[in-house]
């Protein structure tokens, strides 16, 4: 009986662990990746500092309204209300984090994308198929495995597996 | 591969304690107060050593700007059951937080006594404030100096951002820009070019405990007061 309940307690252990996925996180706008890399916009166009800088930023109102403004009539008369509405009232979109690198690791956007010239889909899987906002990470890797992920592909592509070049 | 090392001139140095405060903020090492004092719990990776001698009946009292000596031996890394510490390939050795377990083998191996055990969690100016390129070690873990090691690699993604090689002055540590007589220089040991390697050819060269085979990175210039 014992046993038996222990056994139990284990596959419900297994199923719940697997059955995890991260958080929801509501964004204030339902931004559509796919309308926008259809018309062969690059991710660095507005996730401006993917190539530069560590961090790859996200873009806010002075991008979006290089495009969407109430001058361009036929774009403006197909972009979403609650755009309209931060562009006009010129507020900032509170867009919610969602990737967030431990504290421990350093991770740089610079390294991987601005010098080893990695696409972006390689880590953050089909973005350029999506219609709705990302509402938790897509990151292929960061599932189960983590730091393994990184390595394989450390080693795989011959590059320095030193800790200290990531973990500070 | 470059191999770092330092050479602190005592002829030149005030013992101003300059480089430890721009050490401590750089590396956001915890403030400290009296009590940690009186426990002897205060972290400095770099701080200024009394070192009194009393050769021929003279006694003599020198400052001595001390931090860890980056040994090309290093005890501690034997030690380390878990290879938290390392040499690794730039010279330096090495201290992975997030690996540590906490067992003070290397605190107790180094020689030198230059590796810090966290009793506390982070502490709090630095919880805001903190420099991010460096992360705040959790409370159990061992720390040392790593001769400011992201400067290191911000110059080398820099440099091959910009598709060159880093430049000689670009990577200078915290406790080196910071010092007012430039009594500290830091630079490539196996350039012979550097003014680095000139210096530490000197004959007022030494480098401490060299006896126990360390053969430590960091040379010293003999002052002729101390």
């Amino acid at each position: 009986m014992v046993r038996r309940f222990i056994l139990a307690l284990i596959v419900a252990f297994i199923i719940y662990y697997f059955s995890i996925k991260p958080p929801e996180i509501k964004q204030p706008l339902n931004f559509n990746h796919k309308a926008h890399t259809d018309l062969l916009i690059e991710c660095v166009a507005c996730h401006r500092d993917a190539e530069s800088q560590r961090e790859a930023g996200i873009s806010n109102i002075e991008t979006c309204s290089l495009c969407h403004n109430p001058e361009n009539i036929p774009l403006w008369n197909i972009t979403s209300h609650g755009l309209k509405g931060y562009i006009t009232e010129k507020r900032q979109i509170p867009w919610e984090r969602i990737y967030r690198v431990k504290d421990h690791t350093l991770f740089s956007h610079r390294r991987h994308t601005g010098i080893a010239r990695i696409d972006c889909m390689v880590c953050h899987g089909a973005v350029k198929e999506m219609t709705e906002s990302i509402i938790r990470p897509s990151m292929e890797f960061s599932k189960q495995r983590g730091m393994n992920n990184c390595v394989d592909c450390h080693k795989r592509e011959k590059v320095v597996t030193d800790c200290l070049m990531c973990h500070r | 591969m470059p191999k770092f090392g330092m050479v602190i001139d005592l002829e030149k140095c005030t013992a101003c304690q300059s480089c430890v405060v721009a050490c401590a903020v750089e590396n956001n090492l915890p403030p400290g107060n009296i009590d940690d004092a009186q426990m002897n719990r205060i972290i400095r990776w770099l701080k200024i050593l009394p070192v009194s001698d009393a050769k021929g009946g003279i006694f003599k009292m020198s400052l001595v700007p001390f931090t860890c000596q980056q040994c090309s031996r290093p005890p501690c890394t034997y030690v380390c059951p878990v290879s938290a510490t390392y040499k690794n390939p730039d010279g330096i050795v090495a201290q992975v937080y997030w690996r540590c377990i906490g067992c003070r083998y290397c605190v107790n191996a180094c020689p030198y006594t230059i590796k810090f055990f966290n009793w506390y969690e982070p502490q709090n100016p630095y919880k805001e404030n903190a420099n991010p390129d460096v992360s705040l070690r959790e409370r159990g873990v061992t720390e040392k100096c790593l001769f400011c090691h992201h400067m290191l690699q911000r110059a080398k993604e820099d440099a091959r951002y910009e598709n060159r090689e880093i430049g000689a002055d670009e990577y200078q540590p915290a406790c080196v820009e910071a010092c007012p007589t430039k009594a500290i220089v830091f630079g490539d040991m196996d350039d012979a070019q550097s003014k680095m390697a000139e210096l530490s050819h000197s004959p007022r060269a030494f480098r401490f405990l060299e006896e126990l085979g360390t053969a430590p990175n960091i040379t010293y210039l003999k002052g002729t007061k101390t």
